[in-house]
């Protein structure tokens, strides 16, 4: 198992109104409990506010868990040694969603490309030189950027350099936050294929991360809706988007697809013990209140 | 440093245009020759790239090389000085500044000057004649009055002199008959030197601390900015004064004035840090911040390459605005005695003699230090201009890149923009479309 | 034949300095009334200067070539800025993209829909109020009262974008140009903002331009399309034949990223 959440959550506390009272807890994810394998492509499905930036910046370790345990190749990540919080940073790389504020406006791309070898330092200048070169090739993009700074590259193009410096690490698993939510329909056809196709030459694992199904269904082999900080159904592509048993799932699906809504988009409320039904075929759903 | 004859050149006018078409791509590389005489072409590096910048920008490199005579001036004060700075004469009081003759019975002659004589009118007031029977011939490396450069080697030449009983003043003399050019030098050597200490600690203090507590948060960002409020609270004149009391008795003029500066400066900080925490609060959400931290790089280098550069464009206006507020504050502190007291010589200093209308009027030469004020801020500020937009990577790379690229690099219809015409459609359309 | 609302003839939208470098080269298309008219085209495909230059609003970098624009008989290509303001907001508004932008921080929804009625209407202060609760309740505001004491920032995404609509709408205009109204929004926020498009078209009388790059939002929402490609018109037509015939090689392009 790369990766292994048990019943993990997560709070946010927001600045009280009064001076007294109690502050507002925001509950970004309650209780949730996730496996990834070595090889796929999972998804995570959701609107905003469902918590699945959350659930992706915690894997990366950009947030701590405020229960709950989280496993990384069988280490938990609150306890981990220097060397293994080493293989950890390098393991787990993640691509964000806005590909204008994902790189900093003052570094030239070679100062970006060479913040990946922070923890290798031990990695000599004409090494690092050569697989720079070789990772720009790789998402095709010409040898003489290096000098260049983002804002001279369009948003598709900008997206290809934090995939290359996401790459850069030789991670094990790629978070992408709604890599391609921000780009248009024919550049987000160009990027889905470059990562399909580095996902075969790395043999890395995606963590998919978006709000639209309809892009999702495209590459990933197992789908995870998420609604109120909590899963609500998983399964695998096909299963899911043949046979969604959640209304939420269904109405994610119809507005991806139809761009209409099957239920008005109306809430819904959630079982707090968070049981559900296993159909078979790695397909659960949570049951509805 | 093979860029100073560039440098130096670059800083006169050019009469033909430059040859770099402004549709090109910015250049990168530099055709360099290798050991056998072929031409290669060796890549720039960023800071090559940033001075280049900096150089088109002809009237901020003018200004460096003002800066840069003002600061050799009063670097070799005592050698380019003819007479120290507390030399006086009382009988050359308010002398005006020495006319250099170069001609002679109608034919050129070395440089020199005529004897001048103070006299008094009959209104009792001074006038000052001109002897021309005396002439007295402006010696070069003149062997004078004795000195240790910077305190540590004894020379005795100074640049230029005349001889006795005659003096040589450039900028005329002060009540003391002191020579205002020699004081010039010297008082470089206190009012430029002092803006920048000043700056440098209060800065440091100020972008470390803002830093740090706008990255954190939480309680260490609380603790830190009621810091800041306590030292702000603080009323700066009473501080002066209570500062001034506590300095010891024995310490020099101009030792005391660098104590109370340094004092100062770990004061001012604090105002500077809550502007830089402000900004760090909001920079520190930024996704790049997010993935240099899944990257690995430690919390204090992400403060210092990605947070804090992002504060360059409100911290260098700042800082050369408040370099001239240290010279200006200075002669401020001399007024009430607390600053650089006679004999010593400060350009602020000597503006206090200058205060009366009736002095300047006749005697309009001890506003010279003025001008030098003047042309020092203005100077900073044009640099600190340019800096901030050689710096500023948004207004950098705009010119477009290279013809022979694939043509999916060019960024779409924004492509053949020069930099005036990017940035007036970027304020419109949105990046997106 | 009803005449068309706005007709685009021959428009060419160039650089001030480099009147080679077109933006727009030789587009015509028009727009009847009561429908709904997708302009498609992916970035750098000038759909959005499209939509400034209806409005005049390009920046001075920007600057109408040739063409004509011409809006309910009127040829506004060349008209006066005091012309263009008194259709600005009253006849055609305008829906931008990122709503967080396009609303001021520091004024209410209340106080920004209120301001286009103050401009464009002579209701006093009190009816400005009562049509403002009224228009948030139409397009679709759950709470108008609050959203309308509201700040944008106190909003959640959709509702912001329809409090831009409220705004754009606000003195009844015939025509409402959309540039990207819901690509910052997601998949269910996406599919209500279409339904209040098309109620604004049947319910309002307006017809509307809709600024996009997602085909799929112009097959369910549009009624004709127009796709651009680099600044020029490469197909046109009604929604029904351009979405299950595509002739050009781009909108065949475009249709296939549809396919799941």
């Amino acid at each position: 198992m790369l990766f292994e959440l048990h019943n993990v959550k997560k709070y946010f506390r927001l600045r009280s109104q009064s001076l007294l009272g109690p502050a507002q807890i925001v509950k970004a994810l309650d209780g949730v409990s996730f496996s990834l394998k070595e090889g796929a492509t999972f998804s995570l499905v959701g609107e905003s506010g469902s918590g699945k930036t959350t659930l992706g910046r915690l894997m990366a370790g950009l947030y701590a868990a405020n229960g709950g345990d989280i496993f990384f190749n069988g280490s938990d990540i609150r306890r981990l040694t220097k060397p293994q919080y080493r293989d950890f940073r390098r393991g787990v790389q993640m691509v964000f969603q806005d590909p204008y504020s994902s790189l900093d406006p003052r570094f030239t791309v070679e100062r970006i490309m060479n913040e990946a070898f922070t923890l290798e330092k031990q990695v000599r200048m004409d090494e690092r030189r050569r697989r720079i070169q070789e990772i720009l090739d790789r998402v095709r993009l010409p040898q003489d950027i290096l000098l260049r700074y983002p804002h001279e590259f369009s948003g598709g193009e900008r997206q290809r350099l934090a995939i290359a410096r996401a790459l850069l690490c030789r991670p094990k698993l790629v978070i992408l936050d709604e890599a391609v939510s921000s780009l248009d329909v024919l550049v987000q056809e160009e990027i889905l294929k470059l990562l399909a196709n580095l996902k075969k030459q790395f043999g890395l694992t995606y963590v998919f991360i978006s709000h639209n199904l309809r892009v999702v269904a495209k590459i990933s082999d197992k789908i995870t809706v998420m609604y109120q900080g909590k899963i609500v159904e998983t399964g695998s592509v096909g299963e899911v988007v043949r046979n969604p048993l959640h209304p939420y799932t269904q109405e994610l699906l119809t507005a991806a697809m139809d761009y209409k809504l099957r239920h008005d988009g109306r809430a819904w409320a959630l079982p707090s013990d968070g049981k559900g039904v296993d159909h078979g075929n790695g397909h659960w759903a949570m049951n509805i209140q | 440093m093979n860029n100073v004859p560039k440098l130096f050149l670059m800083s006169f006018p050019r009469k033909r245009e430059s040859t770099v078409d402004a549709r090109l791509p910015r250049p990168v590389l530099q055709t360099v020759q290798d050991g056998r005489g072929h031409d290669k072409d060796k890549p720039l590096s960023e800071f090559q790239l940033h001075l280049r910048d900096f150089n088109k920008n002809r009237p901020a490199v003018a200004c460096v090389w003002v800066l840069g005579v003002l600061y050799a001036g009063a670097l070799f004060a005592d050698f380019i000085a003819p007479y120290s700075f507390k030399d006086e004469d009382r009988s050359y009081s308010y002398c005006p500044p020495s006319r250099i003759q170069l001609w002679h019975d109608g034919k050129i002659s070395r440089p020199f000057i005529y004897g001048t004589k103070l006299t008094y009118n009959d209104l009792h007031a001074r006038v000052y004649v001109t002897d021309q029977t005396q002439s007295y011939p402006i010696r070069f490396f003149y062997r004078a009055e004795s000195y240790r450069w910077l305190g540590l080697i004894p020379f005795s030449r100074h640049l230029f002199g005349v001889d006795a009983p005659s003096r040589i003043y450039l900028f005329g003399a002060d009540a003391r008959g002191r020579d205002v050019f020699s004081r010039i030098l010297y008082g470089a050597q206190v009012s430029l030197s002092i803006g920048l200490i000043g700056v440098a600690i209060s800065f440091s203090l100020g972008l470390l601390i803002g830093g740090i507590a706008g990255y954190y948060g939480g309680w260490l960002d609380n603790i830190l900015m009621r810091l800041c409020e306590m030292l702000m609270m603080v009323p700066g004149f009473y501080l002066l004064l209570a500062l001034r009391a506590a300095v010891p008795d024995n310490f020099s003029s101009l030792q005391v004035y660098c104590a109370i500066v340094v004092i100062l400066s770990f004061i001012a900080w604090a105002s500077w840090a809550r502007i830089i925490r402000g900004m760090c609060l909001s920079l520190r959400e930024r996704e790049y911040v997010l993935a240099a931290k899944t990257m690995g790089v430690s919390d204090f280098k992400i403060i210092l390459v990605h947070l804090l550069p992002h504060t360059f464009s409100y911290t260098i206006f700042a800082v050369m605005l408040s370099i001239p507020g240290y010279i200006l504050g200075e002669s401020g502190l001399s007024l009430i005695g607390l600053g650089i007291q006679d004999p010593y010589a400060s350009w602020g200093n000597m503006l206090t003699d200058a205060m009366s209308i009736v002095r300047i009027q006749f005697a309009p030469w001890i506003l010279v230090p003025a001008f030098f004020i003047f042309i020092t801020v203005l100077c900073f500020n044009i640099i600190g201009d340019t800096l901030r937009d050689c710096l500023d990577p948004m207004l950098i790379g705009l010119l477009p890149t290279k013809q022979n690229v694939k043509s999916s690099i060019v960024g779409k219809s924004a492509g053949d923009l020069t930099l005036d015409q990017k940035r007036s459609i970027k304020s419109t359309e949105n990046p997106k479309s | 034949m009803t005449p068309d609302l706005l007709r685009i003839e021959h428009l060419s939208v160039s650089l001030t300095d480099t009147p080679e470098k077109r933006i727009i080269d030789d587009v015509s298309f028009s727009v009847p009334p009561l429908s709904i008219v997708a302009l498609v085209g992916g970035s750098g495909s000038g759909k959005t200067t499209m939509g400034l230059s209806i409005l005049r609003l390009l920046s001075p970098a920007l600057n109408i070539e040739t063409g004509q624009i011409i809006f309910k008989g009127e040829d506004i290509s060349q008209a006066g800025q005091q012309r263009m303001n008194e259709l600005r907001g009253k006849e055609i508004g305008m829906v931008f993209q990122d709503p967080l932008q396009a609303l001021n921080p520091v004024f209410t929804i209340g106080f920004q829909v209120g301001e286009v009625l103050k401009r464009h209407t002579f209701l006093n202060a009190e009816q400005i109020k009562k049509r403002t609760v009224d228009l948030l309740a139409q397009v679709g505001l759950d709470d108008p009262a609050r959203a309308f004491r509201s700040y944008p920032h106190e909003l959640s995404g959709g509702m912001r974008q329809r409090a831009m609509i409220a705004q754009a709408i606000a003195a009844s205009p015939s025509l409402l140009i959309a540039d990207e109204p819901t690509s910052s929004l997601d998949v269910t926020l996406q599919a209500k903002i279409l339904e209040l498009f098309k109620s604004l078209r049947d319910h309002f009388k307006l017809s509307v331009i809709l600024i996009t790059h997602d085909l799929g939002v112009v097959a369910h929402a549009a009624d004709h399309v127009v796709v651009l490609d680099h600044g020029r018109v490469v197909e046109s037509g009604k929604v029904q034949d351009v979405v299950h015939h595509p002739r050009h090689a781009y909108t065949q392009q475009l249709m296939k990223t549809l396919k799941v």
